[in-house]
């Protein structure tokens, strides 16, 4: 009865595999602009570069692009409990300053729960001059918000592929035209490809529901290309949106695809973790 | 009917002689460390429960990938999603027997060394592990440290990696026995 070998034991300390939440849906909190269903790892901080080139069209004396109208944005983002996050950027073009929050509404888990479900409250304010030649732009304060609110649904369907659907809604309370309207909806998809460990290919779509103004804009359409080293991801891209916030690449993307307005742009994320110890409890 | 008892009487001594034999983890922490040139690496596991038979000194662990607990929330999904593939290759088990006669009745500390076999990444290699065994109070303790060789078990480190990782892994391995109930 004691002849018991390693084995026999072994048998006694199988188990199955515990209900386990799926992570890494997709590498980082952004695909290209769009935010993804990811959000931040506990205590950790992330600084965010993101910055665009010119529109590639502008041709070789442009240096298609990048020579002009490149757009930067810088960002510190951070979360304590890997649940909700927040973060707050500044865009150098139209110098808007933006924060916004975050919180993973469920996980997916390889039990029953088949998808995750992120919320997502932003919103932006314009530091532009009051008066441009003489004209004044911003009647009221309240005129320098803009806001986003949208709701990520995201599958990892294996460890390549994972998918997500973008349902957003984007308010701005002063509009260019006196034509337009002040509210606009968008349906995105986001994709991502993982071609080895540590690279995959991205593309993102939002298609914009109602027509919010007689000047032309632009689907925000881009693919991407993301290698991960470290701490650092590094996405580099191509786009029809110049804007790097919510309320600008979803309703205001002035350039398409069909003439070559798409331009350059890369995200560079470093996480930092602001903790000391883990498994003390 | 009264052979039957008798039968049932001392099979019930039987089994209950056998597991006591058996001793299943209390305690257990199992822990890697790495030196980086950034940060270093390291990562704790304290859900394992591994399994002893003190009868004849074979032993049996079987530790969750995803249970082991980083400092960084992205070290922990590099681990799991780049170095490890816990989707993969979930678990890592090491069987063994140990070498020597141990004596039970001594409260001092003894050396040891156990052979088998550590299985992780779908590598399954042959190692010998030398550790201390302390019997006390009813209790086994077994303690370890040992080297773990990442090109053994086919892990690869990328050269481009910014944060260079140590070829070579330390893990230390605690756990506090006692015996089996029922």
């Amino acid at each position: 009865m004691n002849s018991q070998n390693s084995d026999d034991l072994l048998k006694m300390v199988d188990q199955k595999p515990a209900k386990e939440i799926t992570t890494a849906t997709f590498k980082t909190t952004r695909l290209i602009n769009f935010h993804t269903i990811e959000v931040l790892g506990k205590r950790s901080l992330d600084f965010r570069i993101s910055h665009r080139f010119g529109d590639m069209n502008q041709g070789v004396y442009q240096a298609w692009g990048i020579d002009g109208g490149a757009n930067i944005r810088l960002g510190l983002e951070y979360s304590h409990d890997g649940r909700f996050m927040f973060g707050i950027g500044r865009t150098s073009i139209n110098k808007i300053v933006d924060g916004f929050l975050k919180y993973r509404l469920l996980r997916q888990d390889n039990a029953n729960m088949p998808i995750s479900i992120t919320l997502f409250s932003g919103a932006y304010h314009t530091f532009e001059r009051t008066y441009v030649n003489s004209v004044k732009y911003y009647e009221f304060p309240s005129d320098r918000l803009s806001f986003c609110n949208q709701i990520m649904i995201a599958r990892k369907f294996n460890s390549r592929f994972s998918l997500q659907i973008t349902g957003a809604m984007v308010h701005v309370n002063l509009v260019p035209n006196i034509t337009d309207k002040n509210d606009c909806y968008i349906v995105g998809a986001v994709a991502r490809y993982k071609f080895t460990k540590r690279q995959a290919i991205t593309i993102e779509y939002g298609y914009r529901l109602n027509n919010y103004s007689n000047t032309p804009y632009y689907n925000s359409f881009g693919v991407g290309y993301d290698i991960e080293t470290g701490g650092h991801v590094f996405q580099v891209h191509f786009t029809n949106s110049t804007g790097l916030t919510e309320d600008q690449y979803f309703m205001y993307s002035q350039s398409n695809w069909s003439n070559w307005g798409i331009r350059l742009g890369f995200n560079i994320s470093r996480v930092f973790t602001l903790q000391k110890r883990n498994y003390d409890n | 009917m009264k052979y039957h008892s008798i039968f049932l009487l001392c099979l019930t001594m039987a089994t209950t002689f056998t597991q006591a034999q058996i001793y299943v983890a209390d305690k257990c922490k199992i822990s890697f460390f790495s030196q980086a040139k950034l940060e270093n690496i390291d990562a704790t596991n304290t859900i394992t429960k591994p399994v002893f038979n003190a009868a004849n000194g074979n032993f049996a662990i079987k530790a969750s990938q995803t249970a082991f607990n980083f400092k960084s929330a992205l070290m922990q999904e590099h681990y799991n999603e780049n170095y490890i593939e816990s989707e993969k290759y979930p678990f890592a088990t090491f069987t063994g027997k140990i070498n020597e006669t141990v004596n039970y009745s001594s409260t001092t500390a003894q050396n040891i060394t156990m052979t088998g076999t550590l299985d992780m990444h779908g590598v399954n290699l042959p190692r010998t592990i030398e550790g201390t065994l302390i019997a006390k109070d009813g209790k086994i303790i077994l303690e370890s440290k040992f080297d773990v060789k990442l090109s053994d078990y086919k892990i690869k480190v990328p050269s481009l990696y910014i944060e260079k990782i140590a070829e070579v892994v330390q893990v230390t391995f605690y756990t506090e026995l006692v015996p089996a109930k029922k």
